[in-house]
């Protein structure tokens, strides 16, 4: 089955199946592909594990 | 009853009896009746009230002669060496009973007794008319066949042909019936093809585990009831629009929704319904009455997220295929597909579906005003069957009849409203994936969001926040003891600040990790509130884990810092630079846990997520100012998080367990009576061992593995409250808890703590029914930040929830009960397939640990085998225990009784390993060995209570489990099970040689031994009861057919026939008994 990589508010990455409704406060990231692609794709790109709102005030 | 009033046999004609050989068909109900007398399950019935003047000598006219016109009205059974035969006897008067009630009640209630009264096939022809008088002008007709002689169809000619001969008192001008019932059950009408067919389509059909409100027993009975409901004439013209659109039938639609409905309640994509056919495809069996209907097994296919109008097409392809080879006996079909005997469940499918079509006869007796009365039959044949008919009025009358051995009333009627929601949304939408289409009720749904509504307050705050709150308030009160050793608040927050300040001084601060590897003492809390107040996240490190582990761990965190002692630190520094307090997004701790796969991860918890754990938890035990906490558990299980930090919350404190005082009970009760313990956290391993202590009466949580219903109930006394708690590292120590109350039943893990959600999904994720298992989700306020250095295992782990939150797939399997707590099923790792059953290990562990003499199991599958290790309870396993003078002649060690002992090693510790010895069993090792009868008499409870694909093939006697660093039983160390023995064994004794005689003579097989099974050599139900009359011709033993059903190995029955012989003997006078021993012993 197809996949999205999807991100919210705080820049946390996830995967959702592509054609089921994506729950509000999330959006679609661009890459899609099969589950382990979209893995693949999150490893390469979420550096910061730490939400964005703890990012920014500089914290772990 | 009453005897008939009227029209009772009288002079018999000098036709004799004629003998017929029996269908397939019944055949299988022929074998069903002699295994199960007294089940009423295949009663056939038509009932009507009537009202106006009743003729009531025409009435029995007309049923003689149609009595007369049809042998199968006439038909009764016997036996002849085990075969059974078809006895038609002449044309007689059929006798009309009479009864008489006083209202529409009392009428129901001889209703339902008649209907659900079996029948004794061998005394008369299986054929009940009754008249029920309610009044001069109104009475219920009752007409009862067993279906045997009978179908629905049948019913059907028996009705109109009775209203035919109504009028003209049983001479009406029927044309003459072509073919008799005995005639047609000689015919073979299927080609071994067909048979082919069905084998290569049936071929490793799983079977339906719906989700059961009770553990199914190892074996069913009847014991059913129904539930009516209806489909409004709206939505049943829009399924008829629906059908005309697919080019099918209504049938189809309503039976592409029912396999929708099951599929989404087991979580099945393959399974199997059945469908009856009329079997009436020729001219000449129209007018018949006899047993010609059969049931047809339609194997459902959903694999792969069909629409609903793909699951249509599929359908309608099932059905056609099934129909074009219906001849083929479901009996036949049964024997060839050697389905795994299992006498928890009917063989191939376990649910019927059926639409009736052709209704009820407007007017069953020409003159009277007739309306179809509630038969109020209801045992059930299958665990649930639904039939559906039209009514006059275009709307749909739908019956349920379900097991109630299985379900509860009210998860019927759920069941049955998510079959309505079901078909009004596949109605709408047929192109959506079955899995998506809306199935949940609104109330259902409403009932999911008001579980969650865990919503409290959630202060921005830390955990040091919190600490020095309330060390601001009682500086003075005790906070920490330890040994001798106590620390007040005051103390407790000056120390931890002064290692804030040195670790500030060693170029630690927020975003930092300082891993602790301290051994437990009064250094710990100051280290621990230290490293938070400085803003770092700490990581724990158990100094007493493998260095391998430890260096892993250390270099996977690249932690900044680590802390074997306060001494480690530079000295704090004069004046201490601005402080950079954590905030609630930062991380507390990071935890390193070991999953089925993989290495070990970093689990990073915020601050937010801990205050939250502590606040809640605070809320739920109830913890105050006098609350003395016991801190046992090593620091790298983060359940300690609760033990340390609690008391420190509240105003309590908390006593500082040495390692050595953790694994000692005597001792660690000895710490809990001397320090005034209130409060205690264990898993149930760490229970087991604080019971062996003179333990007060404390608070107590248990909770890092499922909580075994018997220690709950060894427990639960003994303390002041017990509390189940559940959760995963990923969402923060506990997420769900449940009081455990006095007389524990079934043990649950609860609700959600405070801003905790949880949710039951399905392989895609969409949320399952209630009572359904499924993963469990966990949402809210303690999912943790993420797998450290891991974002491709976090992104897999933590999905989207609504509002841009997150959930954790614990990979756990659960089920919402209908109370709204939660049931643990095990990991979903855990479950196993075996010759495709699906097995959770965790439902035969509950069964073995509920035995006498054990005290913990664990069953795990090696190859295609389950295997089962086995603690015993000390001391339990003296050799002259319960068993062992029945089975004198009994070794253990064969297959069917794999049993393996070990002798209890001395000693042996818990955690050190599992120590069992596993030796082959021999005779010098049964001498030895205090528990040599456990793994037989664990086997025959298992088979009392589990269907026998559960039953494990080696049950293995160990001192102990391995276990983990954290207390929970390692699986993975689990050691290799002997192999089991399959030996050949000559029968020993007379009854084993009479067995194995019998077995030979029936099977056509020889060399048969003593541990030889009679299914896995060929046998069946029908060559079953042959066996049966064999021993009792033999040895004048009447064995009942379940017996060898439940024994089927020659030593197993023989222990059976000889208990009957015995019992037997007893019963006779002594003198005669003494003469029948001695007259045998000559022999």
């Amino acid at each position: 089955m197809s996949h999205l990589v999807v991100v919210n508010h705080e820049e946390q990455y996830s995967i959702w199946p592509s054609g089921r409704e994506l729950p509000d406060g999330w959006r679609a990231e661009g890459f899609s592909g099969d589950r382990e692609e979209c893995l693949a794709h999150i490893e390469r790109v979420w550096t910061d594990l730490r939400p964005l709102s703890v990012r920014g005030a500089g914290g772990a | 009853m009453p005897q008939p009033e009227t029209a009772s046999p009288g002079d018999l004609s000098a036709e004799p009896a004629a003998e017929r050989p029996l269908s397939h068909g019944q055949q299988r109900l022929w074998f069903l009746h002699r295994f199960d007398p007294g089940d009423p399950s295949y009663n056939t019935s038509y009932v009507y009230r009537l009202k106006g003047f009743l003729d009531k000598g025409a009435l029995a006219a007309a049923f003689t002669a149609v009595a007369a016109r049809h042998e199968s009205l006439r038909t009764r059974f016997r036996e002849v060496d085990g075969e059974p035969v078809a006895v038609v006897d002449p044309p007689a008067p059929v006798a009309v009973h009479r009864l008489a009630a006083r209202d529409e009640q009392e009428a129901r209630d001889l209703v339902a007794s008649l209907t659900n009264t079996a029948f004794d096939l061998t005394a008369a022809p299986p054929f009940r008319v009754t008249l029920i008088e309610l009044g001069p002008d109104d009475h219920v007709l009752c007409v009862v066949v067993h279906h045997i002689n009978s179908d629905g169809w049948s019913l059907n000619v028996l009705r109109a042909e009775v209203a035919a001969h109504y009028g003209s008192r049983g001479a009406a001008p029927l044309p003459a019936l072509p073919l008799q019932y005995g005639e047609h059950a000689r015919e073979r009408r299927w080609t071994d093809d067909d048979l082919r067919w069905w084998t290569a389509r049936l071929a490793g059909v799983p079977p339906l585990d719906l989700p059961t409100d009770r553990p199914r027993p190892a074996r069913r009975s009847w014991a059913g009831d129904a539930l009516g409901f209806r489909i409004a004439p709206e939505r049943a013209a829009a399924i008829a629009a629906l059908a005309r659109r697919a080019r099918c039938t209504p049938y189809m639609v309503l039976f592409a929704a029912y396999q929708v409905l099951l599929a989404r309640h087991t979580g099945q994509d393959d399974f199997c319904v059945g469908t009856p056919s009329a079997g009436r495809d020729r001219v000449e069996l129209e007018p018949m009455i006899g047993f010609l209907s059969s049931t047809l097994p339609v194997r459902c296919d959903l694999s792969g997220g069909p629409s609903f109008t793909e699951l249509l097409r599929r359908t309608r392809r099932s059905v056609l295929d099934a129909l074009a080879r219906q001849d083929v006996p479901f009996e036949r079909l049964v024997s060839e597909l050697d389905v795994p005997r299992d006498l928890g469940r009917t063989p191939v499918f376990q649910t019927m579906f059926a639409l009736h079509t052709h209704g009820e006869d407007a007017d069953p007796l020409p003159g009277l005003a007739a309306v179809p009365f509630p038969n109020g039959w209801h045992p059930a044949r299958h665990d649930l069957s639904v039939d559906i008919a039209p009514t006059p009025d275009g709307a749909l009358d739908g019956t349920v009849i379900y097991s109630t051995e299985l379900f509860d009333r009210g998860t019927v009627v759920m069941l049955v409203e998510r079959f309505q929601e079901l078909l009004a949304s596949a109605i709408a939408e047929p192109d959506l994936p079955v899995g998506a289409l809306r199935m949940l009720p609104e109330a259902e749904l409403g009932l999911l969001d008001a579980w969650n509504a865990t919503g409290a307050e959630l202060p921005e705050a830390t955990l040091a926040d919190l600490v020095l709150a309330q060390a601001e308030a009682t500086p003075g009160a005790v906070a920490v003891v330890c040994g001798a050793q106590t620390l007040t608040y005051a103390e407790l927050t000056a120390r931890a600040a002064r290692v804030a300040a040195r670790l500030a001084a060693a170029g630690v601060g927020r975003g930092s990790l300082v891993a602790i590897r301290m051994e437990r003492g009064p250094d710990l809390l100051p280290a621990l509130l230290g490293t938070a107040m400085s803003g770092a996240a700490y990581l724990p490190v158990d100094p007493g884990y493998p260095e391998a582990r430890i260096a892993y761990v250390l270099e996977d965190s690249a932690a900044a810092l680590v802390l074997t002692s306060l001494d480690d630190l530079p000295p704090a520094p004069a004046a201490p630079g601005a402080a950079d307090p954590p905030r609630p997004g930062d991380t507390a701790y990071v935890l390193y846990t070991s999953g089925s796969t993989g290495r070990p991860k970093g689990v990073a918890v915020p601050h937010r997520a801990l205050v939250n754990f502590l606040l809640a938890m605070r809320s739920l035990v109830g913890s105050t100012p006098r609350d003395v906490w016991l801190a046992l558990t090593s620091l790298s299980f983060d359940i300690s998080a609760l033990e340390l930090y609690l008391p420190l919350v509240t105003g309590g404190r908390v006593v500082v367990a040495d390692a050595g005082t953790a694994v000692d009970g005597a001792e660690a009760a000895r710490l809990v009576r001397e320090t005034g313990v209130t409060h205690v956290q264990a898993t149930p391993s760490g229970w087991r061992v604080l019971l062996t202590g003179d333990l007060p009466r404390v608070t107590a949580l248990t909770g890092g593995e499922p909580l075994p219903p018997r220690l709950a109930r060894e427990l639960r006394p003994r303390v002041e409250r017990l509390v189940n708690v559940y959760g995963p590292t990923e969402t923060t120590v506990w997420s769900t808890a449940w009081e455990v109350p006095a007389d524990p039943g079934g043990i649950v893990i609860g609700r959600p703590i405070a801003n905790t959600t949880v949710h039951v999904v399905d392989a895609a994720g969409e949320t399952v029914p209630i009572g359904s298992p499924g993963e469990l989700l966990i949402g809210g306020a303690g999912v943790a930040t993420g797998y450290l250095g891991r974002p491709a295992l976090t992104a897999e782990r933590f999905v989207p929830g609504p509002g841009g939150s997150r959930r954790y797939r614990t990979g756990d399997r659960v089920r919402l009960l209908r109370d709204g707590t939660l049931e643990f099923l095990g990991r979903t790792d855990h479950q196993v397939k075996l010759r495709g059953h699906r097995i959770e290990p965790g439902e035969i562990e509950a069964v073995l640990d509920s035995c006498p003499g054990v005290r913990q199991s664990v069953v795990a599958v090696r190859g295609d085998l389950l295997v089962a290790y086995v603690v015993p309870v000390p001391g339990t396993g003296d050799g002259g225990g319960a068993g062992a003078g029945a089975g004198t002649a009994r070794a253990a060690g064969h297959a069917g009784h794999a049993g393996t002992i070990s002798a209890p090693g001395a000693g042996a510790a818990a955690g050190t390993g599992a120590t069992g010895h596993a030796a082959e069993t021999s005779d010098a090792a049964d001498a030895a060995d205090p528990y040599r009868d456990l793994p037989d008499l664990l086997r025959e409870r298992l088979a009392r209570e589990l269907p026998g694909y559960m039953v494990p093939g080696v049950l293995t006697v160990v001192d102990a489990l391995p276990l983990t660093p954290n207390g929970k039983v390692d699986r993975s160390a689990l050691p290799e099970p002997p192999a089991p023995v399959r030996e050949h064994v000559a029968p020993r004794g007379d009854a084993e040689e009479l067995v194995a005689e019998v077995f030979a003579e029936v099977l056509g097989v020889t060399g048969i031994g003593a541990f030889d099974d009679f299914f896995a050599l060929g046998g069946h139900s029908l060559s079953a009861a042959r066996v049966v009359s064999r021993i009792r011709a033999l040895a004048e033993v009447d064995v009942p057919i379940r017996t060898l059903f439940a024994r089927s190995t020659v030593d197993g029955l023989a222990a059976e026939v000889e208990e009957l012989l015995v019992a037997e003997l007893a019963a006779l006078p002594e003198e005669e008994a003494r003469r029948l021993m001695e007259a045998g012993n000559q022999a």
